[in-house]
Order: C-alpha cells, then sequence, then structure tokens
C-alpha cells in the first residue's frame, strides 16, 4: 500500500522544499560566510546579559548584608567605617559596570557598520567573489538584500536583547544608589530604542560605504567617521527633538529644578516676554539689581526635559535613525542598479 | 546495459590530418582488422568527446560521413551501429594476397632493403596504382 | 539551434578614469547556439571586458547585448561565467562551495556533474588553500553543476597541467555534446583550443575582426606563394616577400590562378596571426555572425 501512496506523495514536499531552497538560499550562504561573526554577535548579548544579571545579584546581596548590619551612609556610626567603605566600593563598582557595559553599546553600532561595510560587502567586490554569487541564479539585488537581511536580523536580535538589558540593569540600580542618569550619554545610549536604531543606521551606511567605495579599508574607515559625525550631531540636536518644558520664577523666591531633569537652558525674561541670556545680568555682579531693573527683567527661566520627556526623545531620535537606514538602503540599491544593471 | 564500445580513437592534432578524418580512418582501419564486425556499437560523440577533448561536431561529423559511406548507421536513442565490414577476408592471417606479400616482403628483405626501403617502395606503388581514385 | 546565443550590435564600453578610454568599441556579432567558441586576441584586445558584458557585471557604454534571447540579467540563471580569477569564497571547503551552487542555483543543480568535476579535490580543504589548478576545477565544478545553456570562460585552462587540461577540457566537450551547451573560451595560447572549437571570433584593438565557423573562416582565405607581383582581385591580409618570392595571405575574390601562385589552406594559427600583424586588414563576418542588421563585409 504504502508503494501506491508513495509517489503521489512525495513530489509535493519536494517542491515545497525547492522553494523553500529559493527563498533561503543566498542568505544561507551568507550565514556560511561569516559564520564566527554571526556567531560572536549572536553570543554577545547573552554573555552581557548574564554578567549584568549577575553582578546585579551579586550587589544586591552585598545591599542587603549591608541593610542587616544597621550601619548608615549618611549617618557616621562607630564601627562602621569598614563596613561603609566596603558598601561603597560595591557601589562605584556596580557603576563602573553599568558605564562599561554603556560604553560597549555605543561602540556596538560602530562595530557592526565595519562588519558589513568591509568583510560582508566591500571584501567581496574588492576580491571579485561578488562574481561568484551574480554568476549562480542570483541578481545583484538579491545577493545585496541577502547581505543586508542576514546581518539586520541577527543585529536585529542582539541589539534589543543588549539594551533590553542595560535598561533593567539601569533602572534596577537606580532605586538602590545614585547611579547614572537616564540622560547621561552611556546610559542614554544604552537604553531603550535608541540602540536599535544606532545599530540600524550603521549597518545600512556600513553596506552603502562598501557599495560605493568598493575597497575593505577605505569602506570601514568612512563608516567610522560617519558613525562619529552621526553621534556627535545627535548629542548637540537630542535636546531639541522634542519641545521642552519651561519654568519661570521670581529671582529670589525659592525655586526648585524637578529631579531627574535636563536642564537644556536658562536666561531672563522681560516685561515684554522677551528671552535674555543669562550673562545679561550676573547675581554676583555689584550692579545686579540695578540691571534688572534696567532690562526690565521680570522673571528666571529654566528649559528642560523632565524624566518623562526619556521614551518621546528615544523614540524620534530611532525615527530619524530608521529614516536614515532606510533612505541609505535605497541608494545602496540605486547605486547596484547603476552600475551593475 | 552500457557495453563498453569496441575502438578507442587517438587524436593526433599535429598529423596536420582534419581530426574528423583521423576518426573516419581509424573507424576504417578497426574495420579493416577486422577489430569492429557488424552490430558493434562505436562510442558516443560524448565518451569520444571526453576521451580526446575534441569538438562533439567533429565527431558527429566523422559519423556522419562513415554513414554516407554505409559503414554505419545511427539508430535514434540507441547509438551509432557498425552496419558492414570492409576489405572481408583480405585481412585474414591466411588470406592468398596477405600471403602474398609475405613472400614478397621477405624477398625484398633477402635482397637487401631496409624496412625504410621496403615501406617507401610499397608507398610508391600503392600510391601510382590508385592514384586519382579517391580522397579521404 | 537556429537562436543565437549572444547577440551583440554596436557594443561599446569605455572605462572611466585615468584615460583608459574605449576598451570595445562598436562591436556586432552573432554567436549561435550550439557552438563551441573561441574568443581569441592579444591580451587587452577586450575579451575580458565582452565577456563580462555577456555575464551582465557591466553595463554597456553604448550599443547593447542579448544572451540567449534576452538580456544578460535576466538570462542568469540560464548561464555560467567562470571569470579569468575564478572567484571563489576563500573561508568555504570545497565541499561547502559546492553545497552553496546547489543553494544558489536550486532550479538547476546538478551534484552528480558537480562532483565528476570536482574528481579527487580535498573535499575538507579550504579554497584558500587550494592551487591555482584545483581552484580553477572547483570553479569548473560550480559552473557545469548549475547545468547551463551559455557557459562563458574566461582563460579557464591558463593554470592547468597538460593533463588536467586535457580531462576538463574532455569533460566540457563531453557537457557540450550531451546538452547542447554553448560554450565561449576565451583565450590567447591558439593551440589550447585548436581541434576543440568550432567558431571563432577574433578580437583585436576592442573590435571583432573575425567572426564565424572556423571551418568557413579558414575556407575563405588562402596562402598563396608565388612571384613578386599584384595579388589583386584577392583580398590581402599579409603579404611578405623574401627575394624574388612573395607569401601573401589573401581573402579570395573569385578563383586562384594556380598558374601564378601556390596555393594552401591556411592553418588556424596562420590566420589569426596574419590578422593580429595586419591591423588594417578587414574585418571578416560570416552570415551566421553577423547581427541583424549591422552586417560587415565579406
Amino acid at each position: 500500500m504504502s508503494a501506491i501512496i508513495a509517489p503521489s506523495s512525495s513530489p509535493a514536499p519536494r517542491a515545497a522544499a525547492a522553494s523553500r531552497n529559493r527563498l533561503r538560499g543566498p542568505e544561507r550562504v551568507v550565514v556560511a560566510q561569516h559564520r564566527w561573526a554571526l556567531w560572536i554577535m549572536g553570543v554577545l548579548p547573552v554573555l552581557a546579559t548574564v554578567s549584568l544579571v549577575g553582578a546585579w545579584l551579586w550587589t544586591e546581596h552585598v545591599l542587603d548584608a549591608f541593610a542587616a548590619t544597621g550601619c548608615s551612609v549618611t549617618h557616621t556610626t562607630p564601627g562602621c567605617d569598614a563596613t561603609v567603605n566596603a558598601y561603597l566600593d560595591r557601589q562605584m563598582w556596580l557603576r563602573e559596570v553599568l558605564d562599561r557595559a554603556g560604553l560597549m553599546m555605543m561602540v556596538l553600532p560602530a562595530l557592526i557598520g565595519i562588519f558589513v561595510a568591509g568583510p560582508v560587502i566591500a571584501r567581496e567586490l574588492e576580491s571579485g567573489t561578488y562574481r561568484l554569487a551574480w554568476t549562480q541564479s542570483v541578481t545583484p539585488a538579491r545577493w545585496l538584500a541577502a547581505k543586508l537581511a542576514v546581518p539586520t536580523v541577527v543585529t536585529l536580535a542582539s541589539v534589543s536583547v543588549l539594551s533590553a538589558a542595560c535598561t533593567w540593569a539601569q533602572g534596577r540600580a537606580e532605586g538602590a544608589y545614585q547611579g547614572q542618569e537616564w540622560h547621561e550619554r552611556t546610559a542614554y545610549g544604552s537604553m531603550g530604542t535608541v540602540p536599535v536604531g544606532y545599530a540600524l543606521c550603521m549597518l545600512a551606511l556600513g553596506a552603502l560605504a562598501g557599495l560605493v567605495l568598493r575597497r575593505t579599508l577605505t569602506a570601514t574607515v568612512v563608516t567610522v567617521i560617519a558613525y562619529g559625525t552621526l553621534v556627535a550631531a545627535f548629542n548637540s540636536a537630542r535636546n531639541s527633538l522634542w519641545p521642552t518644558l519651561t519654568d519661570t520664577f521670581e529671582q529670589g523666591s525659592h525655586y526648585r529644578f524637578p529631579d531627574g531633569a535636563i536642564n537644556v537652558g536658562t536666561g531672563w525674561l522681560t516685561d515684554s516676554g522677551q528671552r535674555l541670556p543669562h550673562s545679561t545680568c550676573l547675581e554676583w555682579a555689584p550692579d545686579f539689581k540695578q540691571c534688572l531693573t534696567e532690562k526690565d527683567i521680570a522673571l528666571r527661566y529654566f528649559d528642560y526635559h523632565p524624566a518623562s520627556h526619556f521614551w518621546p526623545l528615544q523614540l524620534v531620535e530611532t525615527g530619524i535613525l530608521l529614516a536614515l537606514a532606510a533612505l541609505a538602503v535605497a541608494l545602496a540599491f540605486r547605486v547596484l542598479r547603476r552600475h551593475h544593471g | 546495459m552500457a557495453e563498453s564500445a569496441a575502438v578507442e580513437y587517438r587524436i593526433d592534432r599535429r598529423s596536420g590530418v582534419a581530426t574528423y578524418l583521423q576518426i573516419v580512418q581509424q573507424t576504417k582501419q578497426a574495420l579493416r582488422l577486422g577489430l569492429l564486425e557488424p552490430g558493434d556499437r562505436l562510442p558516443t560523440a560524448r565518451e569520444v568527446v571526453e576521451a580526446t577533448a575534441i569538438n562533439p561536431n567533429t565527431v558527429l561529423k566523422a559519423y556522419r560521413e562513415l554513414e554516407r559511406e554505409g559503414l554505419v548507421e545511427a539508430r535514434r536513442g540507441l547509438g551509432t551501429f557498425v552496419t558492414r565490414t570492409l576489405g572481408g577476408a583480405a585481412a585474414a592471417d591466411d588470406a592468398p594476397l596477405r600471403a602474398e606479400l609475405a613472400d614478397w616482403t621477405r624477398r625484398a628483405r633477402a635482397a637487401g632493403l631496409e624496412k625504410d626501403d621496403v615501406s617507401a617502395l610499397f608507398t610508391a606503388v600503392l600510391d601510382s596504382t590508385f592514384e586519382g581514385d579517391q580522397t579521404g | 539551434m537556429t537562436g543565437a546565443a549572444i547577440e551583440a550590435t554596436g557594443l561599446g564600453m569605455k572605462y572611466r578614469g585615468r584615460g583608459r578610454g574605449w576598451a570595445l568599441r562598436d562591436c556586432s556579432f552573432r554567436l549561435p547556439a550550439g557552438r563551441v567558441c573561441a574568443l581569441v586576441g592579444p591580451n587587452g584586445a577586450g575579451k575580458s571586458t565582452l565577456l563580462a558584458l555577456a555575464a551582465g557585471f557591466l553595463r554597456p557604454s553604448e550599443g547593447t547585448v542579448r544572451v540567449l534571447g534576452s538580456v544578460p540579467g535576466q538570462a542568469r540563471a540560464r548561464m555560467a561565467f567562470v571569470a579569468q580569477d575564478k572567484p571563489l569564497y576563500p573561508q568555504l571547503t570545497v565541499d561547502a562551495t559546492l553545497w552553496a551552487g546547489a543553494e544558489l542555483n536550486p532550479a538547476t543543480w546538478d551534484q552528480e556533474t558537480a562532483e565528476r568535476i570536482a574528481g579527487d579535490l580535498p573535499r575538507d580543504a579550504r579554497v584558500r588553500d587550494l592551487s591555482g589548478g584545483q581552484r580553477t576545477r572547483l570553479a569548473l565544478a560550480l559552473a557545469l553543476g548549475k547545468r547551463p545553456e551559455l557557459l562563458l570562460l574566461d582563460e579557464p585552462m591558463a593554470d592547468l597541467d597538460p593533463l588536467s587540461r586535457h580531462r576538463l577540457m574532455g569533460a566540457l566537450m563531453a557537457e557540450a555534446a550531451e546538452r547542447s551547451t554553448t560554450i565561449v573560451m576565451s583565450s590567447h595560447i591558439l593551440t589550447e583550443l585548436e581541434g576543440v572549437c568550432d567558431y571563432l571570433l577574433l578580437v583585436d584593438g576592442g573590435r571583432v575582426r573575425l567572426g564565424g565557423e572556423t571551418e568557413d573562416l579558414l575556407a575563405a582565405h588562402t596562402l598563396l606563394t608565388g612571384p613578386v607581383q599584384d595579388t589583386a582581385p584577392h583580398t590581402v591580409v599579409e603579404s611578405r616577400t623574401a627575394g624574388r618570392l612573395q607569401t601573401a595571405l589573401v581573402r579570395r575574390q573569385g578563383a586562384v590562378d594556380t598558374d601564378v601562385w601556390e596555393a594552401a589552406e591556411p592553418s588556424l594559427e596562420e590566420l589569426l596571426l596574419a590578422h593580429l600583424r595586419s591591423p588594417e586588414a578587414p574585418a571578416l563576418l560570416t552570415p551566421s555572425a553577423a547581427a541583424g542588421q549591422a552586417v560587415a563585409t565579406v
């Protein structure tokens, strides 16, 4: 019986397997080509997550032990010096671990960009091995798509896990000690959606650089420069990515700057509502009061981003990065079509 | 099923003789010597070119020539087969012509002729006898 | 069999930068399907450029080239190309390279053919550790495993020893015999191609000088030996005199006066060398090699 059934049933799975291969063939070859690099990209977040959780668990243990001693950091209690020192050392250590993690997260997009610009694309064009793929049943566009898809999937998975781990660790640390503020560079850059945005943007820019420059070394150098420019540009523009809040108060009255906010700018407001820089009248100058009167200054203002602006700022920045990435990818396909039909 | 073919061709690219003619001549030689008999299959074009690295069309051209002379026939999907033999009895060891030639050769040797001299003499007589007869 | 494997019309390619100029100019020819074609010419004649255009790696600066009836990019699945430097992924093993071939050609791949060509290559060796000859074999295995209708080979046998060369050429011819694969092989070593190719394209100075069936091209020319005098009405390709003796390779126009001249058919090598030594000799394309309207002189 089975002999009768077999012929009719076997062609279908074979056809399905063939069409599956057609979808994935180029991607599988890209994976085979870059097995090591992709393996590292996959293992990295696992290692990082384990270390962050480990670091946190150990620190928590120390915190609990410290709480049990009855010593306090703010009051000097006899006999507590050594315990307090050990406790503070532990806090410093955790802070350092988080700093390092944040730094690594800042470097990661550059590494991804270098990987795609150099080994994945430019090296193939430089050494001529692209012709191997293009003489198979694979169009240049399909080849580029596979070259982008594989690193994108791995990057998306790996960086998401890493930034989630960093976000978690920062959040836990915040309650326990005076850690990094959310807006500090390494903290902000390692949390939320921004790391994924930078990673994907650098992946796309790296691909474009590799495709246009066609030289491994030149393409990687240009990619690194592009990353530096990108980071510098966002650092100087970040505060204007979302409308700030403004507090005003009369000079001399008591004002408390909101906790966890970033000070974006401060100065004087005249009666007519005109803004003047803070340096117009300085508090320690002898003619300070006179200066205020002369300039019709009524109020002092502070522009700031409260902690609640973390997500709007992150999402706008990520959005711009993803738009840049999409633009770079579109350009890359265009360059490919222009040169190679 | 894939019974091996009865002849193997040797192609000499420096001989100055066209490649397809070499195949024709070697096939005829094999027919004369009785190495190929009616019903034998000639090697396929694929087999010939794989062994000799010559153009397949050359082999096909040679086979067409042999077919034109009525020595072989192509059976679709099966291959090219020998249909008749050449020179027939002349090739057999005990044929009278061969015996006469052997006798003549011995006498030439006894008369002091070297092997090359005998060969040259034979070729000269052969050429004058068959002059203008045919080519290829 | 009647279709064209390659058809070029007014094809030209100009490389940008450093005044490199035209690598190929005004090329019009047709290669009928099912032929084994020799693409010959001196170094830098434009052979590689012509193959790269046919393979769809370059976009022509002017004119068009059609491959198997469509633009090169669309014929990709039906053709194979082995470039002169035999591009292969250095980090992959021999087996992984063949596996990649199967992955990248799901519709046509034939593992058995590929394995036969690969022969006794060490399967676990990485490509970067292979010798030049072994790389050539692997590149050809990849190309033939794809079972192409058109196979473009740029200087395929350059780094092979005579035995491997003979074996691979045999394998190529077997493929051509079995599947009527059209093969284009470029080379500047003429002996590599004699007896193998039944079609010829001579490219020189970026132009096609000769094109057509090898036999027809040879038959159209005659090597004349005789007194120093005008060879009219025949078109002279090359003429040399030594004392009172003249040797001329001519393109026949009518019958040769055998009272004056001793006539012989030139060898392929004589024909090609005579043309290469005489760049001003007019081009000759046989009717089967003439593309569309752009028929050259006969």
